[in-house]
């Protein structure tokens, strides 16, 4: 079990170098000058005091260019010492002082203005200044002043107000930045005109649009509305431009479609897999109502597998139900076993919006054929049928801010069954509940504390693994804990009942993220895992498996990394978790959230 | 016939007799009237005598007849609360008390006074009649005399052993103008002490303390002037000896300026003889505000003939004024290496000259017709050298009709300067910018300027710079107009650019926007109104064009050949600017790309809270086809429209001007860059500078948020993989990043949402991507 940590723990680091040297690619553009404390800005400039950091064209027009013409080799002392007065104006030194002689300039930035109070002049109860963070003991910068007019914008925009005019002003003399807004009246969503569909029928827009006409304009949602778009690979490009006209806000959608068929080849890594190669083909528009199929092929040391999926949407009136045939073959290489299997099946789907939420719901038959190489599970081949179907729900707000997880909530309902007698040897049904809530503490921007609350319970109704009939239950509806996706203070699905696996779980997650106070986007949380499983059918036994300890997130612009070190611990042990170690277990994962 | 004479003699000595009884009868009737009943005989007085607008009344008199003694009469007065008024000209004289006691020798016309007391802690009031009254005209000097001469005549039948006037407040009144205050105290026959207030526009006051003696015939006085900026004290003599006079007064001097401190010390003599007067000044002064800082041995003097009988002769007094300025602008800091600059040795200070004739009798007159009263003529001592040449003379006049003054002084002026450069040590020594590329032009400037002050002064200003790579010709011909307080002055330029040519700095579009402007957002100090007066209005009146198309080149790698430029421009004061000013076709190259710039104007004439109406039409040739940008609205706003030949849709020129491809031949990261930069133009959020850079430039990536309008690109700088993260990291925090290999192969980091059997996850993975 310990070495199996060990691998998975292998396979981490070697992820985070291939982070790191991506990163370092990413960062090798040229970077803005960064001068000491009391060092040259030019031959002849000095700094006495503090920092400052200059782009390369700043410092041409203060300290001059050899590659530039005559007069703009040297730039006069008194030249520069206006432009760095601007410079140190724009990042809140509002009173340097500058010592010029015959041939050098010293520069003294003095103190930097610090913000002492953030005012909001109208329409407080849509702008509520003591939400906004990182602004009071702040230095008062341009830099902070976009970000309050960011903020501010969001805020109304975000509200109804979709021409909103805000001014923001920093008063230097008593440290205050104020906000002033002439927000007009709320708006509503008016009827999306649209351009660049092609032949496309117009209709095939609701299936991303989260909002409905005469609903109060909100501008996330627009955005929200083009990020479905683009993810789909159907369009090109896709963005609103919008015009308020009375109390409607008009929306002009501008899009562009791509040729339908698409043929990418890609190798890569992930947390689970190193190295990959993905081959894909799609044809994103079957029909004049953008039915579509993909192929996939993926090979990896993991996973070897080819999979045909397709969404048809056929059915007259409606734009959001489709048929969904599928077909994969894979053979799974796990530590615990090695499987091949194939599913033939076809489900009847829909998505819609409802009530700032996002639902999905998917079902149908399956076929399945299986065959176990290694490990536990059914012996040789097995052919049988079942049920699969899958109802997700996600609040707008979580969606929309999917990769800050600072806010809203997604819950997944999983069903899997298989009847004997309908081709099965055996009867069993597999219930999945997930429901993840995350709540910004104090309704902050940006948050402050972000509590992360998730529950997971799983229920397979078959018999109990030990009995020949239980015995025959494929591996993938096993339940196995431990890792990165519940119980932190455990090894990857080291919680295995002896690598039989469980039948029944209930897992409840929490974890306390402090946000924006650590630099470079780093966030150190505290979680706590509390687990508990059943080897019967709606049943759980009496140990609890608990972690504790601390991890720490950072956002970068390329996906999230994590890392996590907790301890495992078993309360209330009987005979089955004897065995189950009580260590600290670090993980590092690349793009998975809480 | 004799006994008729007899007759005659008897009826004239009794008629005489009797006439002299009766006028013996009246005086001792009137003289014991007002011994005996002072009141009675001041209302019969008040009733048949006085003029009708006086009013005389008092609260107390007693007259006391202390002895009578042949024609010599001893008596004491008190009188309290006197109070005097006549109506014209106009008089409220309250006097609180009086006490006198005198001897009055009737016989000798002379009188005694042991005691003369008059106090008055009321205000008095007195405005003196319009109508000035005829007198004989005497001359100064005549007057002068006459004054002594009175006061002498009056020592010889007056004498005062007590005596003490003092008035605490007296108001003069005067037409059309705040009234002056005074108050007097005199505690002996000839020392006296004198205040006066005049209270507008600031409170000024005069302080006189003196005595005279006439028996010397000399008058001594200090007298001290506070207020108003002011503050003198002056030390004056006056002695009049044998028909000559002689007056001299020296003193400190110490005048505010608003926030300049100027003191002075002035001798003045005025030695006057029957027939001449002559005046000499000498002065030293510093904190002189404008160009003459200091002023020393500065000598003014005037000699004005004398005439009897006329208080001012007809004749023209000599003026002469001699001032040496020092050169204000040359201190220990920069005299070396200015000296060392020309090869010459410059003067400590320049001699300013000026004689003429006054006319005291057309300025102290009020002239029916405009008539002269100053002729002059000035020249200010001249400077040549090797890097400048000075020159400044002219003359001066005044004229006067009525009251009213008129200025008409003239100028003639040139300066030369031989090399701008070699100046430099000057610039350098006050502070005074010239910015860079400027700062290493060469060359000359003339600056000639020619006519009356009082009117348009035309001046002319050519400047012919150069350097290796840049040249600055340009001529001006202006109009100088000062207003006769000296207070405002109108400036009306005419500018011709013949050849302006100037390098613009090194920069990169790619390497960060420098912050040129202060953000106006971040307010240091609390607005102050800006005050509706000021010390010196300018108002300018601009006039600025080129005299041929692209007379202005501005040089930089990109512009090929250059930035031509031609304008016209008028500005006149507070009013926005009118005229236009455009770009001639040039191209913009940068990194293999072109840009060909068609046209591009802007029109000031319809200017609306600094947005400038604009026009623009880029070209650019890619392979297949030609894009058209045509750029209108304004400069705040400028509406960017997109067009072809052979025609595509907007979104594909954009694709075809940051890929030169369209759409279909474009991954799907290439293709969302494009809607990306279409947004962006579509909102605005792309100016003309990004969308020349992004039209110039290899896009890597692009990402847009529309909420706050910011834009986060990754711009090829060269032909190797390095790019940069957008300028804002927040924004690119939240887009998939990907990175460029080749055309076809792109480093995605994609996300993937949580599925049936995965948690959601990231993959970094190497693509490579066909669209068909």
């Amino acid at each position: 079990m310990l070495e199996q940590a060990r691998a998975v723990t292998y396979k981490n680091l070697l992820m985070l170098n291939l982070l790191i040297l991506f990163t370092s690619v990413c960062l090798a553009a040229p970077l803005d000058l960064e001068i000491g404390a009391s060092s040259k800005v030019c031959d002849h400039i000095y700094l006495v005091d503090g920092k400052l950091n200059l782009n390369q064209n700043e410092k041409v027009l203060i300290c001059g260019s050899p590659q530039g013409a005559e007069g703009w080799q040297e730039i006069p002392l008194a030249q520069a010492e206006f432009h760095l007065k601007t410079i140190l104006h724009n990042l809140g030194y509002l009173d340097p002082k500058f010592q010029r002689d015959d041939k050098s300039l010293t520069v003294t930035m003095g103190p930097i203005s610090i913000i002492k109070k953030l005012v909001v002049y109208h329409n407080q109860d849509i702008l509520r200044a003591g939400k906004k963070r990182k602004v009071i003991g702040y230095p008062l910068t341009s830099v902070k002043l976009d970000e309050i007019e960011a903020w501010a914008n969001l805020e109304t925009r975000s509200n109804g107000y979709t021409c909103p005019e805000i001014q923001v002003i920093a008063q230097g003399w008593n440290s205050t930045v104020a906000v002033d807004t002439h927000l007009q009246s709320k708006k509503k969503f008016g009827d999306i005109a649209a351009n660049g569909l092609d032949n496309l029928d117009p209709g095939v827009l609701s299936r991303y649009r989260p909002f409905q006409p005469g609903e109060i304009y909100d501008i996330r949602k627009t955005q929200l509305m083009t990020s479905r778009m683009l993810s789909d690979g159907l369009f090109q490009s896709a963005h609103f431009t919008t015009k308020c006209v009375g109390n409607i806000a008009e929306l002009q959608l501008h899009t562009s479609i791509g040729k339908p068929k698409i043929f990418r080849f890609g190798v890569g890594a992930s947390t689970e897999e190193f190295p990959f190669l993905d081959m894909t083909f799609r044809n994103a528009r079957l029909d004049n109502k953008a039915s579509f199929f993909t192929t996939n092929l993926h090979a990896s040391p993991r996973e070897l597998s080819l999979s045909v999926g397709s969404e048809l949407y056929f059915i007259p009136g409606s734009n959001r139900t489709y048929l969904g045939p599928r077909f994969r073959a894979a053979r799974l290489i796990e530590d615990a076993y090695e499987t091949d299997s194939a599913k033939l099946g076809a489900d009847l789907g829909r998505n819609w919006d409802l009530w700032g939420h996002r639902l999905n719901l998917r079902g149908g038959p399956t076929f399945n054929y299986t065959k176990n190489i290694r490990g536990v599970g059914p012996e040789g081949d097995s052919v049988y049928p079942s049920v699969e179907g899958t109802f997700q729900i996600a609040s707008h707000v979580y969606e929309s801010g999917v990769r800050d997880q600072y806010t809203g909530w997604t819950s997944q309902l999983y069903y899997r069954s298989q009847s004997k007698g309908l081709g099965s040897e055996i009867n069993f049904h597999r219930y999945r509940l997930d429901l993840k809530k995350l709540w910004n503490i104090g309704h902050l921007s940006p948050p402050l504390f972000v509590l992360g609350t998730r529950l997971e319970t799983t229920m397979v109704d078959a018999d109990a693994l030990t009995t020949p009939s239980g015995s025959l239950l494929p591996v993938e509806d096993r339940l196995y804990m431990g890792g990165d996706q519940n119980l932190r203070g455990f090894a990857r699905q080291s919680l295995n009942n002896q690598e039989l696996g469980y039948l029944t779980g209930l897992y409840l997650g929490f974890e306390l993220r402090l946000i924006e106070q650590l630099p470079y986007h780093l966030q150190p949380f505290l979680l706590w895992d509390v687990a508990r499983l059943g080897t019967k059918r709606y049943t759980l036994d009496r140990p609890i498996f608990t972690s504790e300890g601390v991890g720490l997130r950072w956002a970068s612009p390329f996906g999230t990394l994590r890392g996590s070190f907790a301890k495992g611990r078993v309360l209330n042990k009987e005979a089955t978790s004897l065995d189950y170690p009580e260590n600290w277990i670090l993980f590092i994962s690349f793009g998975q959230e809480f | 016939m004799k006994q008729n004479f007899k007759k005659f003699l008897k009826w004239t000595a009794i008629t005489t007799a009797t006439l002299i009884l009766a006028a013996i009868f009246v005086i001792v009737s009137t003289i014991l009237g007002v011994i005996y009943n002072p009141q009675g005989a001041f209302h019969f007085a008040q009733k048949y005598m006085l003029p009708a607008d006086l009013n005389i009344t008092w609260e107390h008199i007693h007259f006391n007849t202390l002895s009578i003694k042949n024609w010599d009469l001893q008596a004491e007065l008190e009188i309290e609360n006197l109070h005097i008024t006549k109506k014209s000209p106009y008089l409220d004289l309250p006097i609180d008390n009086i006490s006198v006691r005198a001897s009055l020798f009737f016989w000798d016309l002379k009188a005694s006074f042991q005691k003369f007391h008059l106090e008055s802690a009321s205000h008095i009031r007195f405005k003196p009649s319009a109508k000035p009254s005829s007198r004989e005209e005497k001359n100064i000097l005549q007057q002068l005399q006459d004054t002594l001469s009175t006061i002498d005549n009056l020592k010889s039948r007056l004498q005062f052993e007590d005596l003490k006037i003092d008035i605490k407040f007296f108001e003069l009144l005067r037409e059309n103008a705040d009234p002056l205050q005074m108050s007097f105290l005199l505690v002996s026959p000839f020392d006296f002490k004198f205040s006066m207030t005049i209270p507008s526009p600031a409170e000024m006051k005069v302080l006189a303390e003196g005595s005279l003696s006439p028996d010397q015939e000399n008058l001594t006085a200090h007298i001290k002037v506070q207020g108003n900026g002011l503050d003198t004290t002056q030390t004056m003599s006056l002695n009049l000896n044998r028909g000559q006079a002689t007056l001299r007064s020296s003193g400190p001097t110490t005048y505010l300026l608003e926030k300049r401190k100027i003191q002075a010390q002035t001798e003045l003599t005025i030695d006057m003889t029957r027939k001449v007067s002559k005046m000499n000044l000498a002065f030293s002064a510093k904190g002189l505000p404008g160009p003459v800082d200091q002023v020393e041995k500065g000598k003014l003097s005037l000699v004005t003939p004398l005439e009897a009988s006329t208080e001012w002769s007809e004749s023209p007094s000599q003026l002469s004024v001699s001032v040496p300025i020092e050169l204000y602008f040359i201190n220990k800091k920069s005299r070396d290496s200015l000296e060392q600059a020309c090869h010459c040795k410059l003067p400590k200070a320049l001699n300013l000259a000026a004689d003429g004739k006054l006319w005291l009798s057309t300025l102290f007159s009020e002239p029916k017709n405009k008539t002269t009263a100053l002729d002059g003529n000035y020249s200010l001592e001249s400077v040549k050298n090797e890097l400048f040449k000075v020159d400044v003379q002219g003359q001066i006049k005044i004229e006067k009709k009525g009251n009213e003054l008129f200025y008409a002084p003239e100028i003639d002026g040139s300066v030369h300067l031989y090399s701008l450069k070699r100046l430099s040590p000057i610039f350098d020594a006050y502070g005074i910018l010239v910015p860079a590329p400027l700062d290493v032009l060469d060359g000359t400037v003339s600056f000639n300027i020619k006519g009356p002050i009082a009117s348009k002064i035309p001046a002319f200003l050519k400047i012919d710079l150069f350097s290796k790579t840049q040249k600055v010709k340009i001529q001006s011909e202006s109009q100088i107009q000062i207003s006769k307080n000296f207070k405002e002055a109108t400036v009306q330029i005419f500018a011709k650019i013949d050849d302006l040519q100037l390098d613009l700095p090194p920069l990169d579009p790619v390497r960060g926007l420098p912050r040129i402007s202060p953000d106006p957002r971040i307010q240091k100090k609390r607005p102050i109104p800006k005050s509706k007066q000021s010390s010196f209005k300018l108002n300018l009146d601009l006039q600025l064009e080129t005299t041929h198309p692209g007379a202005i080149r501005l040089q930089a790698k990109y512009f090929k050949p250059s930035l031509p430029i031609t304008l016209s421009i008028h500005s006149s004061g507070t009013k926005s600017a009118k005229g236009f000013f455009r770009a001639e076709p040039f191209d913009i190259t940068y990194l293999r790309r072109t840009v060909h710039v068609e046209k591009l104007s802007f029109n000031l004439d319809q200017t609306q809270d600094e947005a400038i109406p604009m026009a623009g039409r880029f070209r650019i040739q890619q392979t297949d086809y030609t894009i058209f940008v045509d750029v209108t609205g304004t400069t705040k706003n400028p509406n960017i429209k997109m067009t072809s030949e052979p025609y595509l849709p907007e979104s594909e020129i954009i694709s075809v001007l940051l890929y030169d491809r369209t759409s279909d031949q474009l991954v799907s990261a290439d293709a969302e860059t494009a809607g990306g930069v279409q947004a962006a133009v579509a909102d605005r959020a792309i100016g003309l500078f990004g969308l020349w850079a992004f039209a110039s430039t290899p896009i890597k990536s692009f990402s847009y948020n529309p909420v706050t309008k910011v834009y986060s690109a990754t711009l090829a700088v060269s032909d190797s993989v390095t790019a940069a993260i957008g300028t804002n990291w927040e924004s690119a925090a939240h887009v998939e990043l990907r990175r460029r290999i080749s055309q076809k192969w792109i480093l995605t980091a994609s996300w993937t949402p949580a599925s049936q059997d995965e948690a959601e996850s990231t993959k970094l993975v190497l693509q490579w991507e066909s669209r068909f």
